[in-house]
């Protein structure tokens, strides 16, 4: 059973083949293709034009680095919410031609459920039980996963935690994205010099906010320049990572799950990965982290999911459309 | 026309929330408010105000649309929060539709609004957020405006610190 996946949520363009759920045959991403001339140039868009440019020339990669024929495919996966809507409807609308043409079933795809399957690429049996923590530069979220039913348990109130990453490194001119830049700086930093506030970690609701911590590491700049970018990152990565795993560990208590997963882009974080491991050792949970390449957007999520909705005769009709914001339900 | 001007202290988050929320009975569909300010001078705060004022459901929080770009809310009116933080200069304006949705019928809060000013047919009013470095909690808004209905609104505020 091989399903084509389609990912166009922000802004990457992604396409994936992957047989039986968990067989990655290919996961091309737009912005990885390092051989600019042949797609002219690509750089990282937030535009639907972008997407329209790219997403041939993706899927024609995809087919090849799998070695095989569109005609193979048994279903095409695709992302129809949430995100940015004229991004999500150009890999809507290619996936709509491609079943059309090839007359095989058409499965719509949230993204952030699609994110949490990453969890099960990582080795994660699908439909356990568990607890995800999705965050990223347009998520973060706690949500409660079995079989094919999500519950929402908690989300930012501002920024998600990615945005913070991002936002603090380009006031400390590090550069964009942020996470792999302050990731790394943090490495040879002192995290100590200040303990930054831990905004809502003693809510007794499992939403975030890192717009305030963001505040506060700015404030604290202006009033002390001279403080090495290093330690300011560490101190930063310290704090949100702490809010993380703080509020996760909190809702798997209070849930009783016994498995979490960490996906989105932020899960590619070392410091983050490394908390969340020595956490899991010394509590007794199993935990799920995707390889970095499947914590950040990609298709291959998209199309593993897919595999398990169809396998339960779950499919999408041929007028789907794209929604901007998810609507998993709160509570 | 003399613009109006209006300068008001904000001595927290929630206080800009409320000031958001008071503003929202003297909007109309098709304004277009930019927020110019640096990060964290309090303009996301001030729109999740707007929001609870057009009665936008608690279950469509207003959260950062520096990654999404656009953010659409759907209370008594349509809200759309823009915010171009993200953009570099090579971005092309046309790709983001932004004039679609400027155009779409709802009430328009747009951060980072530098480049796109030039495109906007109907300023309504312009809120500048700045920084007190001396007080963490303290923020500095100034209005203008060079419609007349908002006059009421700044009197509200005069009265600001004695709201719950």
């Amino acid at each position: 059973m091989l399903i084509l996946g389609i990912e166009s949520s922000c802004d990457d363009t992604s396409i994936a083949l992957v047989e039986k759920g968990n067989s990655v045959l290919s996961n091309i991403i737009s912005s990885q293709i390092k051989d600019h001339t042949r797609y002219g140039g690509v750089v990282p868009e937030i535009a639907a034009r972008k997407h329209l440019e790219h997403i041939l020339p993706v899927l024609h990669s995809a087919l090849d680095k799998a070695d095989t024929n569109i005609s193979k495919i048994d279903a095409v996966a695709v992302t129809h919410k949430p995100g940015l809507v004229g991004s999500l409807i150009v890999g809507l609308t290619a996936a709509k031609s491609i079943a059309l043409h090839l007359k095989v079933p058409l499965i719509g795809i949230n993204h952030l459920h699609a994110h949490t399957y990453a969890g099960c690429l990582a080795g994660l049996p699908f439909g356990k039980p568990h607890l995800s923590l999705i965050a990223s530069g347009g998520h973060t979220s706690l949500l409660e996963c079995h079989r094919h039913t999500y519950r929402l348990i908690g989300r930012t109130l501002d920024d998600a935690a990615g945005e913070a990453y991002d936002k603090i490194a380009k006031h400390l001119g590090l550069g964009y994205p942020g996470g792999p830049i302050i990731d790394k700086l943090a490495q040879s930093g002192n995290k100590s010099i200040i303990r930054f506030p831990r905004p809502m970690i003693d809510h007794d609701t499992f939403d975030f906010s890192f717009s305030g911590l963001k505040t506060a590491v700015m404030y604290y700049l202006h009033n002390n320049p001279e403080t090495p970018p290093r330690d300011l990152a560490a101190a930063f990565q310290d704090a949100v990572i702490d809010v993380l795993l703080t509020k996760t560990l909190k809702a798997r208590e209070h849930l009783a799950y016994d498995t979490i997963s960490v996906v989105g882009g932020v899960a590619a974080n070392s410091a983050l990965r490394a908390a969340f491991k020595e956490s899991a050792d010394r509590t007794h949970f199993s935990l799920f982290i995707p390889p970095p390449v499947l914590c950040t957007d990609n298709a291959a999520m998209v199309a593993g999911l897919a595999y398990h909705l169809l396998m339960d005769n779950i499919v999408s009709p041929l007028n789907l459309g794209v929604t901007a914001t998810a609507d998993i339900p709160l509570k | 026309m003399r613009a109006d001007r209006y300068q008001w202290v904000s001595k927290s988050p929630e206080k800009t929330r409320q000031a958001g929320e008071a503003l929202a009975a003297y909007l109309k569909t098709g304004d277009c408010i930019p927020l110019i300010g640096d990060m964290g001078t309090g303009k996301t705060t001030f729109v999740q105000g707007v929001a609870r004022g057009l009665k936008i459901p608690h279950e469509q929080p207003v959260t950062s649309p520096s990654f999404t770009i656009v953010n659409r809310y759907f209370g008594s009116s349509k809200l759309f929060h823009i915010d171009l933080y993200r953009l570099d200069g090579q971005t092309s304006l046309d790709d983001l539709e932004i004039e679609e949705v400027l155009t779409e019928g709802g009430i328009v809060f747009i951060e980072w609004p530098q480049r796109i000013l030039p495109l906007i047919p109907n300023i309504a009013l312009t809120i500048i957020f700045t920084w007190n470095m001396e007080e963490e909690t303290l923020r500095t808004l100034m209005f203008e405006s060079i419609e007349p209905r908002f006059s009421e609104f700044f009197e509200r505020l005069d009265h600001a610190d004695s709201w719950d």
